[in-house]
This record gives C-alpha cells, structure tokens and sequence, in this order.
C-alpha cells in the first residue's frame, strides 16, 4: 500500500528540492530591476582559456564543497528516505549481513540523489544567475571550474560514513541485524554516492536545465530497475547489486564486489571526462576518458565472463550437497543445520520444531531426522547458466526425509508486523509432516539435467503465459487425509504464534470458501519476479477441509488430542487410509461441527483488505503415498 | 602608450552589424565611452573584456594579444570587469561573492585573498553589509559589489559598464573619487550614458553611436566642439537641433543659432548632444 506513496515522494521531492533552490531568483529579479532576460552572454569559444594549475583550483573546490554541503537539495532529497530506511530498521525481518549487505549500498542511494539534484544547480549557478559575461574575463576557465564542481562532491564521503556508521550503530543495538557486512559491498554506496555527483555537473554542462537534473535522478532508477537486473551477470552492470542479490544465493554465485568498485570507479571517472568534454577534449581530459573507459571495460567484462569450471563445480556442488560448511546442531532431538551466517537462526527454528516433537509419541521420533537451510528451487531461475545446466535437480531437491528451510523465508525479528507466525507454522507443519509418513518438501521427479527440465520457470517468467507452474517438481494432494490433520494440529499448537497462524489461515478458508481446495502454508510471499503463480515448495498439500478439522482440536486440550493421536499412532502411519472424519472422530467431533465451529471462532478474514493472501490455490500432482518415502 | 588598443575591430551578430571597423586607443587615466542605447558600447567593452572575439580587427593590451590561450590567461589576469549585469548569486554574501570571484582571478592564499576582498570592500564602502546576502541589498548597494570585484588584484585595465547606474549623488561623488585615483597609473574603461560622469572623471572621451567611433578625443575637446552653438533664450528656438529648460526656467539651445542669440559656454554635454543630433538630422536627410 505504502509504494505508491513513495513512488510519488521519489518523483516529487527532487522537484521540490529544485524549486525550493530556484525560489531565490524569483525574490531577486524585482529588486535587481532590470534584469536582462534575454540569453545570457557566454564566451566565445576561440576565447578559452587554458586549463589552470591545480593550486589554483583547490580553493575553488573548497568553495564548492562548502556549497555542495549547505546545499538544501541533499536534505531535502536525502533526509526523507534515509529517516525511512532507518525506521525499516525496525519492525522489519532479520537483515543477514552476508547476503544482505548489498542492501546498505540502495541506503545511501537517495543520499546520491539529493547530491545529484545539488551538483547540477550548482554548475548551472553561473548560467541561472547571468553570471558567465563577468565569469568569462577570468583567468580560471570555465573547465577548471567544471573541475571543481566535480572533485565537490568527494566532501559527501564523510556524510555517507555518517549515515553508514550511524546505521552500523542503530544495528548493533538490534536484533534485526546479524551477520558481518562485506566492506567492498558498503563501499559501493559511498561510490554512489559520489557518481551521483558527477552525473549532476556532466548533465549539467550537456544538459543545462535543471529538469534535466531531475530527469537523470529518474533515469538512474529506470536504469538500476530495467537493465536485465535479475540476470545473473548483468546485475553486475547496475550502480548497485541489490536488485537481485535478496533474491540470489551468495553461496552459489561468483561475488565480484572488489571488481565492482573498480568498475563503479570507472563509470565515474567516465561520466567526469564527458563533463569536462562540454569544453573541449585536451590531453588531461582525453586520458582520464580513456582510462576510465579502460577501466569499465576491462572490470566489466570480469564481472560478465562465464564462469570457469572449477567454479561451476563449485557451486554446483553447495547446490547439491548444502550440507558442506554448513553449521548443524542437535536440538529437540533432531539436528538442524544453517548456512554461514544463518547459525543464529538455528534456535529460532528450533523453537516450533520442539514444539511439533513435544506432543509426539516417544517412538514417533526418529533420531535422524534433520532440518536443513536448503537454496529454494527458484534459485535456479537466477544462477549462471553454467551453474544450471550442470546441477542435477533431483540432487539438489530430492525426494528424502530432510525438512527445507528455505534461504527465503522470512526470519522475523522482534517487531516484526507479520511476526514468526507464518513460518513457524510453515516448518512446524514440515517437520510433523515427515513425523506422520507424508512428504514435508516438493521433490524434483526427474533426474534430468540441461534446460529440458528447467523449462518450467524461465518459460512462465516471460510474462506472457498466465498459468499455473507446472513443472518436475512434485507436491501430494493430501485432502481428506487424516495425517494431514494430525500434522496440521501438531504444527498450530507448536507455538503460540503458529496456533494464531493456524486460526488466521483457518479464517481464510471459511471466507474464501475453500473447505474443498488445496491451501499450502506458505512461509514466504511465494512469488518469484515475473512468475504468474506460486513456486511448489510445500510436500503434502491438505485441503481447507483438513485446516479447519485441525484448527477445531485446537480448541480442545492439548494433552488431551495428544494422547488420543498417541494411543493410535500406528493406526495413523501404518499403510491405508485414515480420512479425517475419523481422526475427528477419535476426538469426538466430525467434519460439519468441526466447520461450524471454526467459522463461529475464527479470526474473520476479508480477501478484499488482505494483501499478502495467495488467491490461487496450488497444482497439485497426484495423492500422497501411504508409506513414508 | 596605450594600455589597450583596439584596432579596426568589427562585430556582427547574425546579419546585424553591430561594430565596424572600430579602433581607439586606451592610455593610463580615464576614458568615457559615450553613446546612445545599441550604439555598440557594450559588445566593444566585451571585446576589450575578452569575453567575445572580434570577427575582424585586433585587441591588443600592452604587448600581448589574446590570440592564445596562454597570453589570454595573462590577459584576464590583469583585467578588471564590471558588466551591465553582473549576475549576482543572492544566496552568497558580498564578501562571499566577491571571495568568489579572487578564487577566479587566482588569489590562492586564503589569507592574501580575504585580505584583499576586505579592501576592495572598504573601497567601495559596503564593509557593514559585506556579510548580507546580496539578495538583501539596494540596487546601489549590488553596483558597488560589482566595482568591488572588479577592483580586485589592482588589475591594469579597468572596464566598467555603466557603473553609476543606480547610485545616490553622495555614493556617485564617492565613486568619482575611486575611480580617479584608480586612473592614475592604470587604464580606466567607462562605459556610461551620464556625461557628467566623463566631465568629471575622464581624461579621454570615446563617442560611438551605430557601430562606429563618432569622437575620440579629450572631453574638452568635445565641449569645444559645440562652442558657438548653444545659446539660450525665453521660448523656443525652431532652428534649433535641440532644445530644453535648463534650470533656470530658460530654454537651452543647440544647433545653428540665430543672429543675436545669447550664446553660452558649451558643456560637455551640450558638444555630445549636437554630435547626436547632427547625426540623427543628417539622418532624417539622408
């Protein structure tokens, strides 16, 4: 709801921030009387002069900085949006430093923007104001003074590192922030930050209009949204990585973020050298364009190359085997293993994993099952090529015991409005799932390798086919089967967050009327860019038939629906069918009352205020198996 | 010799001719560029200021020519400007402003400069409102500033278009007194519509009117060119050239007097004005 609005804000407030700066010369003409409106008066270009000695540019660049930093675009532009990012800051999800580093680049970005807006009035100063007649009989040229306006904006480093130690600082504090950042991933930002700079005076002398300034700050954006930055190589040619980066896997991936400095740096120097070319190419400028240019090339080809073997094999081998360098603890009698980064998540899954395995039967445990952070199968949609036509899927995504914890799911934080519920339910359901014989994952069916088998998402990502994925990736129908109410419960009633998840979904389905249709607890918003529908990531898919039978026995005794479940447990796992209508009826209640009271208890549900609802319910591809896989 | 000598310098803008073939010379003292609105006054002071090139002619100042950069820069170095319209930015302060400008004419010692910016304002007496925003200040207040920057460095040429425009008769006899004491060993430029501006202050008068060089010569000499015609009397004159009340509540004549006219001492004004007005009659003739 809230995008629109900022949408809005981006577009207006460097406008603002234009007219708040231009408003001064609209007070000035009545007083100066006449002022001459017409063109203003330039040097001619036969009467340049040569380029001055750097003593007698620096304190034209201190001049410049001084006015680049009380200049109020940058507060006006940068303020705003880092408050906002700042107060993300809490009441969001858990930021992972390892992955999410990249993030703190798109922090200082409005910060660049606000500095954009400010480089540009700035160098246009001499033009708004009819300064050039006088400015022209001096001895230092107008490209020493464009040199100026250029080398200004390094004054906002310290600013950057404000903010950024400022962040740093306010994490520390947090519970939203774990991991340790990349330094080379930071600094991007503070190269953002500077390059918004140049890109403000090269706009500036090309361009002079101040619209124009406003039109590159959206012209950044369209940029870094549009320019292929979900491709896996080409998100390396954006000022930022982050367009991808939250959605990608660090770990199955080349970083090149040293090399996109370097390469940042370049696309700097380059925009600066076109700026100094608005007064002719001499050697000094000549050189800097061409080594820049050098430079952009040479990092960006390296950030582009294809991935050489070993490396493949590499990644290849953390998609297939997750288990390596991972960390893994036993915990409530099953291990749980999280990647690098991730082991302070390792009690957080725990927690609704206990509390599945309190109300199990002590037989009911096995001691090998294991919980384990795995890549989502939409990983696979953003790898190098390489890396996806050598990986066999069924490897990757097998049909076995282990419970996924998808890199994706949401790791909430204290505060965070959509809480632990959703995914405490989501694994709690998972791991019980696996207790009672019903597959806790959707498992790749084929092992086939090459694109054949990856057809499914590229070709649904291209926007045009609006239909279900269907795809190798299998999930179970498991309507009307009693393990999957057994599983349901013992997934609400883990934790009290899971129980009111339980009661929300239960909601859902009375309002949308899906007591016959498939509902998968999902612990993400399951969508991948692009993708009309959900990704398969749950096994045993029940109906909402089955959500509510569960949500009912919530209402009971725990110890009570526990010891019934406990009594026929190997009626419960043991091959044939249990429907849920006996489940329920081993508690005394049946399908109509367990509906009725659900409806009369459940937390209401409007599918017309409710965003984050999934509206279509699954593919599925066939019954769950009896026996255990 | 001449601190600035412009040679048969012609300008056109588009088809429009606005200079031809202009040529004067500018010693040490004062020199007041006289003409009418569109003579050329401005485009030859920008010639002079190095601001544009001449289609033809040449520039020269002492012994160097503009033609490269290097001499230009040397050029500039020793140039003083003040145009019509500065192009004030009104968010800086006066001293600001005109720190602005020393860190342009290559003042780098930070001391050195503030030092100098302090003088050129005291100079034109704006020391209590060196740190208000040029936004704030009177139109006077704004002219000043601009000799102010002009005056930095004590450059040897001294251009200045229209400088008086805007000033009080106290803040006009101040800047007559500037200026004269400016023109003792360096080249002054006056670019002005007010005569007894070039009566008071200048050594030399330059009248151009329609791209060319109607009168060089000494401001005396330009007086004396009108002796014998100006004359006054109790009504109008119809031969007159032109005719106004002076003062006294008597009507002031130029132009080919009657017999018996009581003629007066010609001004400087009165010779610039029959200059002007033989012009514009030979003109209507033509």
């Amino acid at each position: 709801m809230i995008l629109p609005f900022v949408l809005v804000f981006m577009l207006v407030t460097p406008l603002a921030a234009i007219f708040v700066s231009q408003r001064t010369q609209q007070l000035m003409a009545p007083a100066v009387g006449a002022l001459d409106l017409a063109r203003p008066v330039r040097g001619d270009a036969g009467l340049r002069g040569s380029t001055v000695a750097w003593r007698h540019l620096w304190p034209l660049v201190r001049l410049e900085s001084v006015r680049l930093v009380r200049h109020p675009a940058v507060y006006l532009v940068a303020i705003p949006f880092t408050v906002v990012n700042f107060f993300q800051l809490e009441g969001s999800e858990v930021l992972v430093l390892d992955r999410d580093d990249v993030s703190l680049a798109v922090l200082l970005a409005p910060y660049g923007w606000g500095v954009l807006i400010a480089s540009n009035l700035l160098t246009l100063r001499s033009r708004r104001w009819r300064s050039e007649e006088l400015l022209a009989t001096l001895p230092v040229p107008q490209r020493s003074r464009t040199a100026a306006h250029l080398i200004a904006p390094l004054v906002t480093l310290p600013g950057a590192a404000v903010l950024l130690a400022g962040w740093f600082a306010l994490a520390a504090r947090s519970d939203h922030v774990r991991g340790t950042a990349r330094p080379a991933a930071v600094l991007a930002g503070v190269l953002i930050v500077v390059g918004g700079g140049c890109v403000g005076v090269a706009v500036a002398r090309w361009l002079p209009r101040p619209l124009f300034g406003w039109l590159a700050v959206i012209a950044t954006i369209v940029l870094q949204v549009n320019f292929g930055a979900l491709d896996p190589r080409w998100r390396w040619m954006h000022f930022s990585v982050y367009a991808a980066e939250t959605i990608s896997y660090p770990r199955l991936a080349p970083q090149h973020h040293e090399v996109h400095l370097l390469y940042l740096a370049g696309g700097v120097l380059l925009v600066a050298a076109v700026a100094l070319a608005r007064d002719g190419l001499d050697r000094r400028s000549g050189a800097l364009g061409g080594t820049a240019l050098t430079v952009l090339l040479v990092t960006g080809a390296v950030q582009t190359a294809p991935l050489a073997e070993p490396d493949t094999a590499l990644f290849v081998t953390h998609l297939e085997q997750p288990g390596i360098g991972q960390t893994c603890r036993p915990a409530a009698g099953v291990t749980v293993c999280a990647d690098p980064g991730f082991e302070f998540a390792i009690d957080w899954w725990t927690e609704p994993v206990a509390g599945v395995l309190r109300r199990v039967p002590d037989a009911a445990r096995p001691a090998d099952l294991v919980i384990r952070q795995r890549a989502r199968v939409d990983a696979r949609a953003l790898l190098h090529p390489e890396i996806a036509s050598a990986v066999d899927p069924a490897v990757a995504w097998p049909d076995d015991r282990e419970v996924s914890v998808s890199d994706r799911w949401r790791l909430a934080a204290p505060g965070d409005p959509d809480g632990p519920g959703r995914v405490q339910l989501a694994l709690a359901y998972r791991t019980a799932s696996a207790l009672v014989g019903l597959p806790p994952d959707a498992w790749w069916s084929a092992s086939s390798r090459g694109s054949a088998a990856w057809a499914t998402v590229p070709l649904a990502a291209g926007g045009e086919r609006n239909e279900p994925v269907r795809g190798p990736l299998v999930q179970c129908d498991a309507t009307g089967d009693g393990r999957a109410v057994v599983a349901a419960w013992l997934a609400g009633q883990a934790t009290p967050a899971a129980r009111a998840e339980l009661r929300r979904r239960a909601g859902e389905v009375v309002a949308r009327q899906w007591a016959d249709t498939p509902v998968a607890f999902d612990p993400v918003d399951n969508y991948l860019t692009g993708l009309p529908d959900v990704l398969p990531e749950q096994g045993a898919v029940p109906s909402g038939g089955e959500i509510l039978a569960a949500t009912a026995l919530l209402d009971l005794d725990d110890a009570l629906v526990a010891a019934a479940f406990a009594d026929r447990w190997s009626e419960l796992v043991a091959p044939g069918s249990v429907p849920t209508a006996t489940v329920l009826g081993w508690l005394g209640s049946d399908p109509s009352r367990a509906r009725a009271a659900v409806a009369a208890t459940a937390p209401r549900f409007d599918p017309e205020i409710d965003p984050d609802a999934d509206t279509d319910p699954p593919v599925l591809t066939g019954t769950c198996p009896r026996t255990r896989r | 010799m001449a601190m600035v000598d412009v040679d048969a310098v012609s300008k056109r803008f588009g088809r429009t001719p606005v200079l031809d073939a202009v040529s004067m010379r500018v010693g040490p003292g004062v020199t007041g560029m006289l003409g009418p609105n569109g003579a050329g006054k401005t485009t030859l002071l920008r010639i002079m200021a190095t601001v544009l090139a001449p289609d033809s002619g040449t520039v020269r100042f002492g012994d160097r020519s503009p033609t490269s950069a290097d001499a230009l820069h040397a050029i500039r170095r020793d140039l003083g400007y003040a145009p019509q319209e500065p192009g004030f930015y009104p968010d800086f302060t006066v001293f600001e402003f005109i720190d602005y400008v020393a860190i342009l004419k290559e003042l780098d010692d930070r001391r050195a400069r503030h030092d100098e910016v302090r003088r050129v304002i005291g100079l034109v007496g704006l020391d209590e409102v060196a740190h208000r925003p040029i936004r704030k200040l009177s139109g006077g207040m704004r002219r000043r500033t601009a000799v102010a920057q002009a005056l930095l460095g004590s450059p040897s040429v001294l251009l200045l278009d229209e400088p008086t425009a805007g000033l009080d008769p106290e803040q006009r006899l101040r800047f007559r007194s500037l200026l004269s004491e400016r023109g003792d060993d360096r080249a002054v430029v006056l670019a002005t519509h007010q005569t007894e501006d070039v009566t008071a202050l200048c050594q030399h008068v330059v009248v151009i009117d329609h791209g060319s060089v109607r009168f060089d010569g000494s401001p005396p000499a330009l007086a004396e060119a009108a002796r014998g015609r100006v004359w006054v009397s109790d009504g109008p004159e119809p031969g007159a050239v032109l005719t106004w009340i002076d003062g006294t509540g008597r009507h002031r004549h130029i132009g080919d007097p009657p017999s018996g006219a009581t003629l007066v001492d010609p001004t400087l004004e009165d010779g610039y004005l029959l200059l002007m007005g033989r012009d514009s009659r030979g003109e209507r003739a033509a």
